[in-house]
């Protein structure tokens, strides 16, 4: 078998259509569970016309799309709501499928994964799997770059790439050309955070870390922040946000301990308050240790 | 006065695998004077400074911050105390530009790959060869002697090499003329040539200044000074 580029990593979506949002948490969880998969950014989207939403969707299959559609009929009746799920494929194991026009490169890792997915979660009629699909993965990291660009960002998967290696910036921080690094007090340390009714329809309002879903989340009963996860989650939470992760981060975090000395939380001075950019978890676990003071890195352009 | 002091010699011993060359190590080191500053010149500044954070980032305290800025091929590391520099690592990824002298690029990486491992003061650093040490000098000299006399201290250490045969001129000469080139004198000042067009743009510019003299001198002063001009 001519399997190629074993150890490079690549970007790959899984697009969850709408029929399977309503087994949103589970496919995440088996996504995050998987260990060849790193889950970069969760987005959420209602498409204006499902019909033009599909064709965008595969106009850089492999295949054309007047194959494709009939295989992708079903797909005109589903909810109009799907979520993107950006991850980066540790193992991509990159082979050549197909025969002739439909020749193409694919992850046999992301191939066997989507399957599973699909046996899982897609409609079963009279004991059989239909084909249904109730997600699509990427073939290639271009098909990951056209999906990128038609969701507004125009650099297309270069958009995950971090600015600087210096501090440990998250791929979304950029422009930056300042950093401070600097001993600040907790309570001049605030936070924004989400409000509103759901994942489309919210506001951001700043407010002091103590008072955030996630330290509430510590410090009262954690469901709270399961809750607001849950909410907002693919809407203006992004990031692959986890209860149990989190919880396990903080039974033995010590801020800025080998290897994470350069794991600085990131701020951003507006109003003689330090908002935090990233490293919330960070904060809100160091200050529940019963630490009044912080090393942060105050960025500015 | 400052009681902030960075001990250098943990820093510099974590250092030692990577690529880099001090260029004008200070005789002090690795012991300095508050608002001094090292110019390190390296193959991966972002490498090197996050290797310098992880070591000053235990320092901070409410008296001392760290500053970084980064301008992609160059990185200041500010230690400060307070609001004054007290120590500065100025990291190179590439050759300054220089305005006096043409310098191709490779010679970066010559210094790099040519650095001799030294001990200073009981400190393991990277240095640059002493060709390069006095190359590095002259370039020094030649950008700088005409804003600032006390340049010429590089050519007196030039000397004192040649004179004491701690470097062999011929190399010198030969490093030196591969890798830099004095810039052209060329006059950029565009003129036409057509004659009626120049002698418009010399009347249009003899306007511009009698205009810039009344505005400042007056008209009566203007004048006087334009008669005396033509009686001459």
């Amino acid at each position: 078998m001519n399997t190629l580029s074993l150890k490079r990593t690549r970007i790959d979506c899984i697009l969850i259509w709408g029929h399977g949002m309503k087994d949103f948490d589970y496919i995440l969880n088996d996504i995050i569970k998987n260990e060849n998969f790193n889950i970069i950014k969760i987005h959420k989207h209602k498409p204006k016309n499902i019909k033009k939403f599909v064709k965008e969707m595969y106009s850089y299959d492999y295949a054309p799309f007047w194959h494709l559609k009939a295989k992708t009929k079903y797909l005109l009746k589903i909810p109009r709501e799907v979520c993107f799920v950006f991850v980066r494929n540790l193992l991509p194991n990159e082979d050549y499928l197909g025969e002739n026009s439909f020749r193409h490169k694919e992850s046999l890792t992301l191939k066997a994964f989507k399957e599973k997915l699909r046996d899982d979660y897609n409609p079963y009629e009279n004991r059989g799997r239909t084909h249904n699909h109730v997600i699509h993965a990427t073939d290639s990291q271009e098909q990951t770059e056209h999906m990128m660009k038609y969701l507004g960002y125009e650099t297309g998967v270069k958009y995950f790439e971090s600015e600087n290696r210096f501090v440990d910036l998250p791929y979304y921080i950029k422009d930056y050309k300042n950093f401070e690094f600097k001993l600040v007090n907790t309570d001049d340390i605030f936070c924004n955070i989400i409000k509103g009714k759901s994942w489309d329809s919210f506001f951001s309002t700043t407010v002091h870390v103590k008072e955030s879903p996630q330290y509430r989340g510590l410090s009262e009963d954690i469901t709270l922040y399961q809750e607001y996860i849950n909410k907002y989650l693919g809407g203006p939470l992004q990031e692959n946000y986890n209860v149990e992760r989190y919880k396990k981060v903080c039974e033995d975090f010590e801020y800025l301990k080998e290897p994470y000395q350069n794991s600085f939380v990131i701020v951003e001075r507006k109003e003689n308050k330090y908002i935090v950019l990233d490293g919330l978890h960070r904060v809100c676990s160091h200050i529940y240790q019963g630490n009044r003071k912080i090393k942060v890195c105050q960025i500015s352009k | 006065m400052s009681d902030i002091k960075i001990d250098l010699k943990p820093l510099f011993e974590k250092l030692i695998d990577k690529a880099y060359c001090i260029i004008k190590l200070p005789d002090e080191f690795p012991q300095y004077k508050a608002g001094s500053d090292l110019d390190i010149f390296c193959y991966d500044v972002e490498d090197i400074s996050r290797k310098v954070l992880k070591y000053l980032q235990e320092s901070i305290t409410s008296n001392l911050t760290l500053k970084i800025i980064n301008m992609e091929s160059q990185i200041y590391i500010d230690v400060m105390d307070k609001d004054k520099i007290n120590f500065r690592f100025d990291l190179y990824g590439a050759l300054p530009t220089y305005k006096n002298i043409l310098i191709k690029e490779a010679f970066f990486s010559s210094i790099i790959e040519n650095s001799s491992v030294i001990e200073k003061n009981e400190v393991t650093v990277k240095v640059p060869s002493q060709i390069d040490e006095s190359i590095l000098r002259y370039i020094e000299y030649q950008e700088w002697y005409g804003q600032n006399p006390n340049k010429i201290k590089h050519i007196d250490y030039l000397e004192k090499k040649i004179a004491n045969k701690e470097i062999e001129v011929n190399k010198l000469l030969d490093k030196l003329y591969y890798y830099t080139e004095l810039p052209k004198v060329e006059e950029n000042r565009q003129v036409s040539s057509n004659g009626l067009t120049r002698y418009l743009s010399y009347l249009f510019s003899m306007f511009k200044k009698v205009f810039k003299m009344v505005k400042e001198r007056g008209l009566g002063k203007t004048m006087t000074l334009i008669i005396r001009k033509i009686k001459k």
